[in-house]
């Protein structure tokens, strides 16, 4: 069977779409950045998807529905869903075989589950796959303005997004290393996905970021834009002469780290600060009022 | 039996918490009780890697000089490329079986990536060392996982892919022919759409990598054997490490209760980075604009506390000040935690 048809442009009917891609370590507030996003997007009529991917689903929890392959709408113009890198495989190969029962006989094979879980680079391109095909015009109609990631933490990152480029190497021409090498290009179009990675005013999240950084800038050549999140407004730190003793150490520590942080991040730029908010309440009241307390912080 | 009676400790957790940091207090911490203790990380920070004298990137355990200790402190960084050609290299009856399978070009791809290959290279390295009984206590710091419990089945996964069925149908083929040989004809049908998605050339390496793999595979299942009946023993204890953070403590009561459906002890809770006031009429106004921030773990912690008092012990950490980048902030960082 030949493959190659899947790979070939049919039509620019969805060529609008534009890719985020949200990095950051465990904790950092991936999540929280990529559904301010999408909320920002709405309120100008832009339609998102903010897919998550991996084992579990943090969106479950924190809106209190179960969100899965197929997108569920939240609120206006913003959209969710799950991804398993076995179900965009499927829709791969059900877009390539035509016939349900057929693409169904593939995932039900033993033999094939195994091979499938060998072969290296197999979920990084079913889930790439998916996420590029609206701007490589490949697959199904695609409805969205914008496709958020939120990704991985960063290592996860990493190897996702250099997979494409390593299965092309290694066994280059054939359907599939064609295929990859389609989705390695879209990677690297950077008028077509931002990259952000979201950090913490703290040395080590800031430092290791900063490594991340200018790794994936001399692996690939993309920049990744820092969200710095829960940035502290310089009212938490007035008067800290007239607090008790042992909290002024505190909040001065924090200071200190705060301002450590920055001076590290002034040379590569910070694209955005978002403010520190204690968690509370609905989930996208919290997230506009985090985005309204943020609006007077400059990046 | 308390925890230094323990062989060995898994520390589970989310990323983010301070997991890695607060196992190696744990180790500081019973190293001054006189116990020699190995702590053993996937993926510390560079910060906790100079603290603990790591340098070398190999697996091999470093002893960590610390003069206040009774005991002794030892680290090691797993390495799962290491840890994986490691086995191999054991396992292996003679220098030919064992290069087929060094120098197969997947192998060397993906002996890091394959489903569960990381944690049973993990566990594999961890229980022989439990075993070598070279330690009075072995301290694990699971790597990152998304889900913790994925962890734990892992081994099993990873066995799954080199199942009889499997193994015997790669076993006796030879080169380009073998998918043409007598199948189901459902599974050939799968694998004429494999070979449309994949080419016939990688296929041909998967196959290989079956054929070089298939002398270690009954090795794999006895020590994913081997590693379950560890992690279910009663001198083995699991703990938590989370935060105050309502995604994250979910996530650990989901984690308590899958523990324990799998038959595992998870003994000790501790909650991290915990703000450190807890009392808001002791702090002036701008005190309670913090507090305010924080609340949340006060109304949290005692349910919480509720919750898991049964059979886990629950340990609050107060969040400091100074980065932990030494030795010594590591040391203070243990005496702090009253377990």
């Amino acid at each position: 069977m030949d493959l190659s048809g899947f790979c070939v442009n049919d039509g620019g009917m969805h060529s609008g779409c534009h890719i985020h891609w949200v990095s950051g370590k465990g904790g950092v507030g991936k999540s929280t950045f990529s559904y301010l996003l999408a909320q920002e997007f709405a309120d100008k009529g832009e339609r998102s998807l903010v897919v998550e991917i991996g084992d579990r689903s943090f969106f479950s929890y924190a809106l209190g529905q179960d969100f899965q392959y197929q997108e569920k709408k939240v609120e206006e113009n913003v959209f969710l869903a799950h991804w398993h890198w076995q179900e965009c495989l499927l829709e791969y190969i059900l877009h390539f075989v035509k016939l349900p029962s057929l693409a169904n006989l593939f995932f039900s094979n033993s033999i094939m589950k195994n091979i499938t879980a060998v072969a290296p680079g197999i979920a990084e391109i079913s889930i790439l796959g998916k996420l590029t095909s609206g701007i490589r015009n490949v697959g199904p109609e695609f409805q969205w303005d914008h496709i958020i990631l939120d990704a991985h933490s960063t290592g996860h990152s990493k190897s996702y997004l250099l997979a494409p480029a390593a299965l092309h190497d290694s066994i280059g021409i054939g359907p599939l290393g064609q295929h990859a090498k389609g989705i390695d290009e879209v990677l690297r179009k950077q008028d077509r996905i931002s990259y952000y990675l979201v950090t913490l005013p703290e040395d080590l999240p800031t430092i290791e970021s900063l490594e991340f950084q200018s790794d994936m800038r001399d692996l690939m050549g993309i920049d990744f834009q820092i969200i710095l999140n829960q940035y502290f407004h310089t009212s938490y730190f007035e008067n800290v002469e007239s607090l008790a003793p042992d909290f002024a150490s505190y909040v001065k520590a924090k200071q200190e780290k705060q301002e450590k942080a920055l001076v590290a991040l002034a040379n590569t730029g910070i694209q955005r600060k978002l403010a520190f908010l204690g968690r509370k309440g609905d989930y996208s009241e919290w997230i506009r009022r985090l985005r309204e307390k943020s609006s007077d912080l400059v990046g | 039996m308390t925890w230094l009676d323990k062989k060995l400790l898994v520390t589970m957790g989310t990323g983010g918490v301070g997991k890695t940091t607060l196992s190696a207090a744990l180790a500081v911490k019973a190293a001054l009780a006189g116990k020699k203790v190995l702590v053993m990380t996937i993926d510390p920070s560079q910060r906790l890697k100079s603290a603990l004298g790591l340098t070398s990137l190999q697996g091999e355990p470093v002893s960590i000089p610390m003069q206040e200790a009774e005991g002794e402190i030892w680290a090691s960084l797993l390495d799962p490329k290491y840890e994986f050609d490691r086995f191999i290299e054991k396992n292996t009856a003679n220098q030919e079986q064992k290069n087929k399978i060094l120098n197969n070009r997947l192998y060397q791809r993906l002996s890091t990536s394959l489903a569960g290959s990381q944690e049973f290279t993990a566990m594999e390295s961890v229980v022989s060392r439990v075993e070598s009984k070279d330690y009075d206590l072995v301290i694990l710091d699971t790597p990152p996982a998304t889900n913790a419990i994925d962890f734990l089945r892992a081994p099993q996964k990873f066995y799954s892919l080199f199942e009889k069925d499997v193994m015997s149908w790669f076993a006796h083929g030879s080169g380009g022919s073998w998918i043409k040989r007598a199948l189901s004809s459902g599974t050939k049908k799968a694998i004429d759409i494999l070979e449309g998605l994949v080419g016939k050339e990688f296929l041909g390496e998967i196959y290989d990598f079956f054929d070089a793999i298939q002398v270690v595979a009954p090795r794999i299942q006895e020590r994913a054997i081997a590693a379950q009946n560890m992690f279910a023993h009663q001198e083995t204890a699991f703990s938590l490490v989370s935060i105050y953070d309502e995604a994250k403590l979910a996530e650990a009561k989901e984690l308590y209760k899958a523990l324990k459906r799998q038959g595992y002890f998870l003994k000790y809770f501790f909650i991290n980075k915990v703000f450190p006031f807890h009392n808001a009429k002791d702090l002036p106004p701008l005190g309670e604009k913090w507090l305010a921030s924080f609340s949340f773990q006060t109304a949290v912690g005692e349910q919480l506390k509720q919750d898991f008092a049964r059979d886990v012990l629950v340990y609050e950490v107060y969040e400091r000040s100074e980065d932990i980048s030494s030795l010594d902030a590591l040391l203070k960082l243990g005496k702090s935690i009253d377990i």
